[in-house]
């Protein structure tokens, strides 16, 4: 009867070793999800469609070269030029399709610029955040001592509207790949809507 | 020995319940098991699409190079206020050397860590996060113009790794990781030597696992953006 006693025991230290084992690596996986949970295929495929579009560029910076070589184009490529950098530059209102990402819950600091850098990975031309739109001169989120973020002078606060313009379809697709961002930020429920117009200022 | 035999083994048997309800609960890693020719087959993908991204980049910032040229040669044709708009805009969209005082702050992995053969979860590695949230402070801090490891970095400039392999604006960039802000120093070293709004950071240099350095520096020149801009999706409102 002894013995056998030790053999039980001996068996369930072993098994309850083993699981907590198990279990602790489990957890440091999905503790350090800042980095841990991105998905291999989702970046593969941001890589490739990202050389598509430095490709694009090439050939559009070829084709200005061209235009401003030609005396009689000139114009044409300048304007062609400031047309496309006052659409990018944040000082001029703009729109366009793309999606509407909201979240009830609070988030914090680190979780906003993860989201907002991976909808620029994804492929989002501009990003806006509760109708504040990521620029140059208005760009980096601090924490609040109330818990509430702050986006250069302007105080943020749940619900978060996160808007990005661009490829919609393409977007969501990969943001809701398996592991991607909306994977890994555990506990917070992202309502995803596209649009076809998206004003930001 | 009776007496106390049937009590322990309940409470084990608890305790084991308990740990394989929470084994259960927990969710699965994302990183799978491949086998090893998956992974090497998987990691030569990613080499040559970063080579490409390297040469492709370099096209980008000659052509760039060779419009300024242009047209600063075209002053005759086109008015001076269409000139300085330009420029103005250039500015805002990255497309000009920034020059001025800031500073640098430099991550470099743990000495005993090996970004080839490390897991993402290394401890001892410098990780994407770290970088992005240095970037953040620095913009928060009104920096006037950031740049990691000669990559000008946009609000729009993703920060993110592929397996060990950092990115910025998708081009690969290997330790140390330099990052430089031209700005006001003295609000970015209050803010950067807050440890406060860097926690993790600290808390992984402190430790050891990382190696931090904030230098306060002069006469720093970034260069210009050098991946692309898109705006296919964005119209103007008139």
């Amino acid at each position: 009867m002894k013995r056998r006693t030790y053999y039980i025991i001996a068996i369930t230290a072993v098994f309850l070793g083993t699981l907590m084992i198990i279990q602790n690596r489990s957890l440091e996986s999905v503790i350090s999800g800042r980095n841990a949970g991105s998905n291999i295929f989702q970046e593969i495929q941001i890589l490739k469609e990202k050389n598509e579009d430095l490709r694009k560029e090439i050939d559009n910076l070829e084709d200005s070269l061209g235009k401003l070589n030609d005396q009689s184009s000139v114009l044409e490529a300048i304007e062609g030029e400031i047309a496309k950098f006052k659409k990018l530059s944040g000082d001029y209102r703009i729109y366009g399709r793309g999606l509407e990402i909201s979240v009830n819950e609070e988030l914090d600091t680190t979780a906003i610029v993860d989201l907002v850098n991976e909808f620029y990975s994804v492929g989002a031309e501009a990003v806006s955040v509760n109708g504040y739109r990521i620029t140059n001169a208005q760009a980096g989120f601090e924490s609040l001592p109330r818990g509430e973020i702050m986006l250069r002078g302007q105080i943020l606060s749940p619900p978060y509207v996160f808007a990005m313009i661009g490829e919609s379809y393409a977007m969501k697709e990969l943001l809701e790949l398996p592991g991607g961002i909306l994977d890994r930020i555990e506990g917070v429920e992202f309502e995803i809507k596209h649009k076809d117009v998206i004003p930001m200022n | 020995m009776n007496n106390y035999f049937k009590p322990t083994l309940v409470a084990v048997g608890t305790f084991a319940g308990l740990l394989i309800a929470l084994q259960l609960q927990t969710g699965p890693p994302v990183s799978g098991n491949f086998p090893v020719d998956e992974i090497e087959a998987r990691q030569e993908l990613i080499e040559s699409y970063l080579d490409e991204q390297g040469y492709l980049q370099s096209r980008i910032v000659f052509y760039r190079r060779a419009i300024d040229s242009a047209e600063d040669n075209i002053h005759a044709q086109i008015g001076i206020s269409d000139l300085k708009l330009l420029d103005r805009l250039k500015r805002h969209v990255g497309l000009s050397e920034v020059e001025g005082n800031g500073v640098e702050i430099v991550l470099n992995d743990s000495p005993l860590a090996r970004r080839t053969n490390s897991d993402i979860l290394d401890k001892n590695l410098v990780q994407a996060s770290d970088i992005r949230d240095v970037v953040n402070l620095l913009n928060a801090a009104s920096a006037d113009a950031i740049a990691v490891n000669n990559q000008r970095v946009m609000p729009n400039s993703p920060i993110s790794s592929v397996g060990t392999s950092i990115l910025v604006n998708n081009v690969h960039i290997a330790p140390p990781f330099e990052i430089q802000a031209v700005g006001d120093k003295a609000i970015f070293l209050q803010r950067l030597l807050n440890g406060g709004l860097l926690p993790e950071l600290f808390k992984k240099a402190a430790a050891g696992n990382i190696e931090l350095s904030i230098i306060d520096k002069n006469g720093l020149t970034l260069p210009i953006y050098s991946a692309d801009l898109q705006s296919e999706h964005l119209n103007l409102i008139e």
